[in-house]
């Protein structure tokens, strides 16, 4: 297509909007909100999810060893455990690594760890689990069995907690899915209903220039960017407040979310091209819904 | 140029607007169609344009068949063809400019290319002064001015104007008829619906087609179907 016709289009479009100044802005603030909200729960969720794994999940199991297994004996053990079908992983932790690993979490406050004379962390084995035995029978079941065996004193694994959070972000996931259809779908409506009613503002004028020989696509294009840059605009708009919402509000909440929702983790460039994207199809399916019925002779 | 053979339009109901039409428009003509209101005038021209399509019959125009012509090809055979509306069907709020541009910018023609071209036409119809009046404003005359130039700006090979004489007086009638008779020299094909036989009067050389509850009931060159019109009209008066 020739640029000067492309320039032409975006001319009309912009025309259309400034027609209807207060439409646009109605439209523009729709799309801006359900993109936020929208923005809002992917944000939240992606975070706690990435918080989760990194936590390590609750499939993880630790069994700790009596002081009397040696490291032989702990080698005995651990290749026995590793051939169990629900192991993933298996690691066998020392007591000078189980040390070293607890100074390195204490950072500054490593000092505190000079006046012990001996080394009070136990050695340990730390498995992970094939994920189809995540769930928490298997996990219990598979626990006592590793404490009944000789040489382990202890067995921890996944708080409670955790897998609460657990069920608390497929839940979200749930939540988002849902609102977040149904706010798409408002927002494809909104658009389409505004290029509806552009459209109405200008029949007379688009029936002449059907007359004196436009073609469909002719007449359809500077709508089709019309809802393309209300899509962008809205797009933009969330995208922007997403970001401002992150920087004043989260920084200075002292949620426990604070920490899920940390600054930089945020994968924000592909955020904000995620949402103009999204706000591209949208403002495209929006225009397409009310053109297809309007341009029916 | 436009063929139409055996042409039947039914708007819906039993009675035919047009009915078993044959008549023909060759390059360079300048054909009125004439016959009283609700003869089909505006229906056979609708046709033409392809703003209706013919019920039954053959329709050609510059070739091609507008009995098989698909959608997306309307458009361009619109291009071909300039039409003066009855009810003029201008832009009111818009500038004379605006309207007579329209033709174009519809075609996708660059800004530069419409400016040059859309001046050249209004200094044709004599409009060149009020180019950025809002056509509102204007006279009925004038804006039957500005309804010919948007018809001839992409320069047609074809012009159907409907009754374009309807609403004016006298002096400003000859002055469109002028108007259409001096596109027609530059080799345009005029067909002018009217019911105003004094204006067929002032082209003997043109032809004409008379419809009556539309059928065509005579068709020929104006001088000699007008004199067969008034002798017959004379002679069945003389009876009564
Ligand atoms: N859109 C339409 N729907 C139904 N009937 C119509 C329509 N347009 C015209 N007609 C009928 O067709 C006949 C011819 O009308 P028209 O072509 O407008 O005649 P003219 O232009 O010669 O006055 C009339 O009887 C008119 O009532
Ligand atoms: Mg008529």
């Amino acid at each position: 297509m020739r640029i000067g016709l492309l320039v032409y289009f975006l001319r009309k479009a912009l025309e259309n909007i400034w027609t209807n100044p207060f439409l646009s802005l109605v439209t523009l603030s729709t799309i801006a909100i359900s993109m936020l909200i929208l923005g809002l729960f992917s944000l939240i969720y992606l975070n706690v999810q990435q918080s989760l794994h990194q936590m390590g999940g609750e499939l993880q199991i630790t069994a700790y060893l009596q002081e009397t297994i040696s490291s032989e004996q702990a080698e005995v053990l651990r290749s026995k455990v590793a051939d169990w079908p629900e192991v993933e992983g298996i690691t066998y932790i020392s007591k000078e690594q189980a040390l070293a690993r607890f100074r390195s979490q204490l950072r500054e406050y490593a000092g505190i760890l000079e006046g012990l004379k001996e080394n009070p962390l136990p050695a340990s084995l730390e498995l992970t689990l094939m994920p189809q035995y995540g769930r928490s029978g298997n996990i219990k079941e598979l626990s006592t069995r590793l404490g009944r065996l000789s040489g382990v004193a202890e067995v921890q694994y996944g708080r409670k907690w955790m897998a609460k959070l657990r069920v608390f972000v497929e839940v979200m996931k749930l939540v988002g899915i849902t609102v977040g259809g149904l706010l798409l779908i408002a927002t494809i409506f909104v658009i389409s209903n505004t290029i509806k009613l552009t459209f109405y503002s200008r029949r007379e004028e688009l029936e002449i220039m059907r007359l004196v020989g436009a073609t469909d696509f002719f007449i359809k294009a500077p709508f089709l960017i019309e809802g393309l840059l209300h899509g962008l605009g809205g797009a933009l708009l969330a995208a922007g407040g997403l970001s401002l919402l992150i920087l004043f509000l989260f920084s200075h909440l002292d949620l426990p979310l604070r920490l899920a929702v940390m600054a930089g983790s945020l994968p924000t460039g592909q955020l904000v091209a995620g949402f103009l994207g999204l706000g591209l199809l949208l403002g495209v399916l929006g225009s397409m819904v009310s053109l297809r019925r309007f341009l029916r002779p | 140029m436009i063929q139409l053979y055996h042409v039947y339009k039914a708007y819906g109901g039993e009675q035919h607007a047009l009915h078993d039409v044959t008549l023909t428009a060759d390059k360079g003509d300048f054909l009125f169609i004439t016959g009283p209101s609700g003869a089909g005038k505006t229906t056979l021209l609708k046709l033409i344009f392809c703003a209706e399509q013919a019920t039954r019959g053959q329709l050609l125009v510059d070739g091609i068949n507008l009995q098989r012509l698909k959608r997306s090809g309307v458009p361009y055979l619109r291009r071909k063809i300039g039409v003066v509306f009855q009810d003029f069907k201008l832009l009111g709020e818009r500038t004379v400019f605006a309207n007579v541009g329209l033709t174009l910018e519809v075609t996708g023609r660059p800004r530069a290319y419409i400016e040059k071209k859309v001046r050249q036409i209004l200094r044709l119809v004599g409009l060149d002064a009020k180019e950025n009046h809002l056509c509102c404003r204007l006279s009925g005359g004038e804006q039957q001015r500005v309804a010919i130039a948007r018809a001839v700006a992409a320069n047609p090979i074809i012009v159907l104007a409907d009754e374009p004489t309807g609403n004016l007086d006298d002096e400003i009638t000859l002055e469109i008829l002028e108007l259409f008779r001096e596109i027609n020299r530059r080799g345009t094909t005029v067909v002018l619906a009217t019911h105003n036989r004094e204006l067929i009067e002032k082209v003997p050389g043109a032809k004409v087609g008379i419809l009556r509850q539309g059928r065509l009931v005579a068709a020929g060159v104006a001088r000699q179907v007008m004199a067969q019109r008034s002798a017959l009209e004379i002679s069945s008066q003389g009876v009564l």
